[in-house]
């Protein structure tokens, strides 16, 4: 009898899986909002930053630090088919209240993101006659509490993300132009994680049409350059960062609602002058300030202690490698 | 992002700057202890925070935020017959630049006896009655390095206390102008310290001549008002919470010791609760004097600001552009 409704279980069991796996298959029928008009939402943001510098010749230092934490309860008022707006009634930790009105338009959004979430910049170094990265962002801007879960669509935009052969920026010297694609960029650095993919050289990236999580994680440590330049010389001297990681997810409902995004930054940087060292934490969740701080967020309390451990194992894979 | 605060450092550079050194060199009971050569280093420190819970969704707000600096003065001449100082100033990612000011113990005291309180009343329309709205203590006619010529400063200092002082002009609706003094600030409060001399009503203040020290409590408590402006008529909140604290300490021969303010408030309105700390140290002997454990106005800090979640008004709150660019 135990053994029968084992069995009858376990076929029920996988019935389940087979039914929700088909739900998210591509070209299956759309996903189904879960947002409403008169659904009631709260997110909770916190913004965490410390800043110090500490001067290798006038013993002398400077700290900055903040820490912002807020509450936003949006109730959705309308949305307009159209135009592909929801208009929210927000109110704020403040007692202030006001009127938004975000677009929800998939298609406008994953296009946004896909064209804006990198930023490199590369300068020519002349004394070492090499190109050098001296800045880079990877983001995802204008976060939307809300979108249309045309997730095909969406992760169709995002793909060019993963396009190792896209130039990323275009460096002039010396009469000749160097185009620096996504791909010279992921084969140069210490390690990289995109969409759960690791720093395999020449690894194609794809993107699920179902996904609605994308995270990624870059290590640029001793590849990218702090600048400083003398006024009075006229010479830009450049100084390896020791530590640059940079780390950003963005998740949402399978019915589009925001769950949580995420942004570190983590540098440290030893100039001729000073030491400088910076970390910075942007983060957003659905259900408030208390999600942020509770176990329920597991995912992203561990993904921040796997982090530091994943890039130093990834280190130390390269180096395996060069050896 | 955290690196453009370093090239605003909006508050501590503004400080810094109005604060610079000023010196005299009239004759004085005291010898100074600042000469050409002298160097001094300073630890600025400056922070706030504040707490929000709106009073119906219970939606939570905290923000924290604290600039430390150390910024070294390094003189190098003292012009006697103008009574100036020029000190080359040092800080921390900033740089080095020449700064000077004069000033003697006579006119810096004046300057800081005429405005050290900022005491504000309004009339209160819908409760017909005058009520505080404001108290604060400025301290930007702070100086690093001053003669120590300290009879003529506490002197001038000494017009701090006079009671009769009016501090305040209201006017009402009906035409009516009523003239706050200290007396009468002092005796509806519910309690301060000046000088060590405790809140006894109608007590008279004096200082000593001889003084290079200066402190200063009130506790506003449930008598000064958060005014929110309305439509027609403004609302007035108490403050369950209100102290200041106020302490500027010289050495004998006139380098500034130790400054140091705190404001603590908390204060429910028809919205929300709000608590804020603010507090503002400069310390001579830079990070490491405000480390020391000796040091109790640090460890009174440190007890103030570590467990206490600091609060950003709204104004101040700069979430992620990205963030900013959905609200």
């Amino acid at each position: 009898m135990l053994k029968k409704k084992f069995v009858h279980t376990t076929i029920t069991c996988a019935l389940l899986t087979v039914l929700s796996v088909s739900l998210i298959l591509p070209g299956s029928a759309a996903i189904v909002r879960d947002w409403y008009e008169d659904d009631v939402y709260v997110f909770g943001m916190v913004m965490n930053g410390e800043f110090s510098y500490t001067s290798l010749s006038e013993d002398l230092s400077y700290k900055f630090e903040i820490i912002e934490e807020e509450e936003r309860m949006y109730t959705i008022t309308n949305i307009f088919e159209s135009t592909k707006e929801v208009e929210v009634e927000a109110k704020y930790d403040s007692g202030n209240e006001n009127t938004l009105t975000f677009h929800f338009d998939a298609d406008l959004m994953s296009t946004y993101y896909a064209s804006n979430f990198f930023y490199h910049n590369y300068r020519w170094d002349e004394e070492n006659s090499r190109n050098i990265l001296v800045e880079f962002q990877a983001d995802f801007e204008n976060i939307r509490y809300f979108v249309e879960p045309d997730w095909e669509l969406f992760n169709t935009n995002l793909e060019v993300l993963g396009d190792r052969t896209q130039v990323v920026d275009t460096v002039t010297h010396d009469y000749t132009t160097d185009e620096i694609t996504l791909g010279d960029f992921l084969d140069a650095i210490p390690s990289y994680k995109i969409m759960g993919i690791s720093d395999t050289e020449q690894t194609p990236f794809s993107i699920s049409n179902s996904s609605t999580k994308w995270s990624m994680t870059f290590d640029l440590s001793n590849y990218i350059y702090e600048i400083e330049y003398d006024y009075i010389e006229d010479i830009y001297s450049y100084f390896p960062y020791s530590k640059y990681l940079v780390n950003v997810a963005l998740e949402y409902s399978d019915g589009g609602t925001l769950i949580a995004y995420d942004y570190t930054l983590s540098y440290e940087v030893t100039t001729d002058e000073s030491l400088i060292k910076c970390e910075e934490e942007h983060r957003i969740r659905k259900g408030g300030s208390s999600a942020i701080r509770t176990p329920i967020n597991f995912s992203y309390t561990l993904l921040s202690l796997l982090i530091v451990p994943t890039v130093i194992l990834y280190n130390k894979k390269k180096r395996n490698k060069m050896n | 992002m955290i690196r453009n605060h370093l090239t605003k450092l909006s508050f501590i550079s503004i400080l810094i700057t109005i604060l610079m050194i000023n010196s005299s060199l009239h004759s004085s009971a005291a010898t100074r202890d600042w000469y050409v050569g002298t160097s001094v280093k300073y630890a600025l420190i400056w922070s706030e925070s504040i707490t929000t819970i709106t009073t119906i969704d219970a939606l939570e707000g905290f923000g924290y935020c604290s600039e430390e600096m150390e910024i070294r003065f390094d003189i190098i001449s003292i012009d006697s017959i103008n009574h100036e100082l020029v000190a080359n100033m040092t800080i921390a990612g900033i740089g080095t630049g020449e700064s000077d000011g004069y000033t003697d113990a006579g006119v810096i005291s004046g300057l800081l006896a005429d405005s050290l309180f900022d005491i504000d009343y309004r009339w209160d329309k819908k409760g017909d009655r005058l009520v505080l709205t404001d108290f604060d203590m400025h301290y930007f006619d702070m100086v690093f390095f001053i003669e120590p010529d300290w009879e003529i400063f506490n002197t001038n200092m000494g017009r701090l206390l006079d009671r009769t002082q009016i501090v305040d002009i209201v006017t009402d609706g009906l035409w009516t102008t009523y003239e706050i003094t200290l007396g009468d600030f002092l005796d509806s409060i519910v309690s301060y310290d000046i000088m060590g001399v405790r809140d006894t009503v109608d007590s008279q203040f004096t200082l000593s001549n001889s003084s290079t020290k200066w402190s200063f409590s009130f506790d506003l408590s449930n008598v000064i008002y958060k005014r929110e402006c309305g439509t027609h008529v403004d609302s007035y909140f108490p403050y369950s919470t209100y102290t200041v604290s106020y302490t500027l300490d010289f050495t004998e021969g006139g380098t500034l010791n130790l400054f140091e303010y705190n404001i603590i408030t908390e204060v429910t309105t028809d919205d929300a609760v709000e608590e804020e700390v603010y507090s503002v140290i400069i310390q001579k002997g830079g990070f490491e004097a405000v480390e020391t454990p000796s040091n109790f106005s640090y460890s009174l800090l440190s007890l103030m600001i570590l467990p206490v979640l600091l609060y950003f008004s709204k104004k101040k709150k700069r979430p992620k552009p990205g963030v900013i660019k959905n609200a």
